[in-house]
């Protein structure tokens, strides 16, 4: 073989090798970090606006994957159903800062109570703005959606409705419970609404997650990540 | 008029074009590899100008089309390289269903760049460029051929009276991920076409492929910055309507000034992004508060002042804005140390910071997003920024400041 040949099929190997390196592991693990850096500075902005909300994004987004993880969801969506769980309350901001952070909820007036609950459709509005988010839209719009309402507050039909708003609607619930009431009694409060609040399979998949995720085994974090 | 001008200016174009195909047509056309070979390189030309890119939003299209034209040029003739390129191009336009206009520029310049690409040829003897040193006569063919186009573009630019990007970004500038692939691929063509390798050319469409995977992947990751920085403003905006003018007129005046203190294109692009996001630390403040006609208590200034700290807070997570973050925090520092939040003085607060300090100062006083002061006239605001100078802004800053203020449309 001649030496040039030798040369020319070795430095394109070489070349061909680090392009595939680059494009197929390298860049996929930036978008992905770029990605989490994002959902952090979201999650860091809803919290300082409103500090009670303190490290509830985290948990619902933890939470929220691994039981979409348990319903068989591919990787593509639990990273859709993260990025939704971190962002569904952007749309709070439009809600006054003194309603949410200085008032309790049952001094609200019927208009403000309207106000707070339109936030899942403001964050959809928003997120409409930004092509690469605005496929989390219908997730977000649903987010505190009820499995058995007649009239869901979007106007859709309940199957057009994506899973993953189930799931969001039903850790969003399960951990204010929590925070609230309990673990106990917000697991009891979730089987009772199972098929008429929330979404009967996703009931079932948040109860078999708990446990690990009550006990730190699963790291909802790093099931995405794998 | 000045189309008919232009017109006459472009029929130099086609002269050139006409002289160009009459200089290849008279070289030798030696050929030395079988029609089936050249078959498959032609095809394999036309899949390579289908899988083109547009590494840059605003940029041109690049594909490496040059490379299979390289390989007919060297081995068979630069006359049936051209043809070969027409044919494709035609095809290619009409699969994209591109303008006449866009088709007929690429023809005309792909054309002058494959007769001048084909003059270096000559001086290599036969036998060597098609022997041993196959790969140098086709990388030879393939910089003087992507050279001319690059020229070529130039003189259309001209021609039309438009910005061209200028002749070293063009020449020298090339990016070193698609120099590689266009190199990768001349060399493998060149060996392959030497040993008439003939099932292996669509392959050499492999490295192609992965270019453009690789330039698509890079944009999504540009794309998520914007994302972010669109997401977060559009969260700012609810939180403070008033804000969505006053942060686009701040970043476009801010970049001006940057430019006008010689900050260079990128860091005054920084400047622009850093000035878009300077307040977004005021999503976490109080609306009521900062829309508060009167003086503000001392609990409520210290609630406003936080903004700063909360923006870099909100930043911070952010590997693409790590430049942007210390600007941020310290746009309300003041030169005599009198500032927030951490009390720098002169030299300590970052340009970029005291240029955002006086942009949005300036936009503060001729009634930005204050709605509760009569807002200052152009003339009295910077007056006022040249009285608060040595202390509360810096003095070079405010004097670009001036320069630019009359050129930046409101």
């Amino acid at each position: 073989m001649h030496l040039v040949t030798v040369v020319v099929l070795a430095a394109a190997s070489a070349a061909i090798a680090w392009l595939a390196f680059y494009v197929f592991w390298w860049l996929p693990l930036i978008a992905q970090r770029r990605y989490r850096e994002a959902m952090l500075a979201f999650s860091t902005a809803v919290e300082l606006r409103f500090p009670a909300h303190r490290g509830l994004c985290e948990r619902v987004s933890k939470l929220s994957v691994a039981v979409g993880q348990e319903l068989g969801l591919r990787k593509r969506r639990l990273l859709d159903l993260e990025m939704a769980a971190t962002l569904r309350d952007i749309g709070l901001c439009a809600v006054p800062y003194a309603m949410i952070n200085e008032r309790n909820p049952d001094s609200w007036t019927a208009a403000e109570s309207i106000a707070y609950e339109r936030h899942g459709e403001v964050s959809a509005a928003m997120l409409e703005l930004v092509p690469r988010l605005a496929h989390l839209a219908p997730i977000v719009r649903n987010h505190h959606i009820e499995f058995a309402s007649s009239e869901p507050i979007s106007g859709v039909l309940r199957s057009q409705i994506p899973l993953e708003a189930f799931i969001l609607s039903a850790v969003t619930a399960y951990v204010r419970a929590a925070d609230l009431q309990g673990m106990f009694l917000a697991r009891e409060a979730l089987i009772a609404d199972a098929g008429t609040v929330h979404e009967p399979r996703v009931v079932q998949a948040l109860l078999r997650v708990l446990p690990s995720v009550r006990v730190g085994a699963v790291d909802a974090g790093d099931l995405v990540r794998s | 008029m000045k189309e008919s001008r232009q017109g006459y200016r472009f029929a130099w174009l086609w002269v050139c074009f006409g002289l160009s195909a009459a200089w290849l047509i008279v070289q030798p056309a030696p050929r030395s590899v079988p029609a089936s070979l050249l078959l498959v390189l032609a095809f394999t030309a036309f899949g390579a100008e289908l899988a083109d890119v547009k590494p840059m939003p605003k940029g041109a299209h690049f594909a490496v089309t040059g490379a299979y034209l390289a390989a007919i040029a060297c081995f068979w003739s630069p006359l049936a390289a051209l043809v070969t390129d027409i044919v494709v191009m035609l095809l290619a336009g009409a699969v994209r269903r591109q303008s006449q206009r866009a088709v007929g520029e690429r023809f005309l310049s792909r054309g002058i760049a494959c007769a001048l690409a084909s003059a270096p040829l000559q001086l290599l003897p036969w036998n060597a460029r098609v022997g041993e040193s196959a790969p140098i006569g086709v990388l030879l063919f393939m910089l003087v051929f992507g050279g001319a186009i690059q020229m070529v573009g130039f003189a259309f630019a001209k021609l039309r009276d438009e910005a061209f990007r200028g002749w070293t970004e063009a020449l020298v500038g090339v990016n070193p991920i698609r120099l590689l692939a266009y190199v990768v691929v001349g060399a493998l063509l060149a060996v392959i076409c030497r040993d008439r390798l003939t099932w292996v050319v669509p392959l050499t469409l492999v490295p192609v492929l992965a270019f453009r995977l690789g330039v698509m992947r890079r944009e999504a990751v540009a794309d998520a910055y914007y994302d972010t920085v669109t997401a977060l403003t559009l969260m700012l905006q609810r939180a403070h309507p008033d804000t969505h003018d006053h942060l686009d007129r701040v970043a476009r005046t801010a970049e001006r000034v940057a430019e006008q203190l010689g900050l260079g294109a990128r860091r005054s692009e920084l400047v622009r992004a850093a000035a878009v996001l300077h307040d977004i630390g005021k999503i976490a403040v109080d609306e009521s508060v900062l829309d508060k006609p009167g003086r503000l208590t001392a609990a409520e200034r210290a609630h406003v002042e936080n903004h700063a700290l909360w923006g870099a807070q909100i930043l911070t997570p952010i590997h693409q804005f790590r430049e942007l973050v210390p600007w941020i925090r310290h746009h309300h520092e003041r030169p005599d140390g009198t500032g927030y939040p951490d009390r720098l003085n002169g030299v300590e607060i970052p340009i970029e910071s005291r240029i955002i300090a006086v942009v949005d100062a300036f936009d503060a006083m001729t009634g930005g997003d204050r709605a509760y002061r009569r807002p200052m006239s152009q003339d009295q605001a910077i007056a006022e920024l040249r009285r608060c100078a040595p202390t509360q802004f810096d003095s070079t800053v405010v004097a670009a400041f001036a320069q630019v203020i009359d050129e930046v449309p409101s």
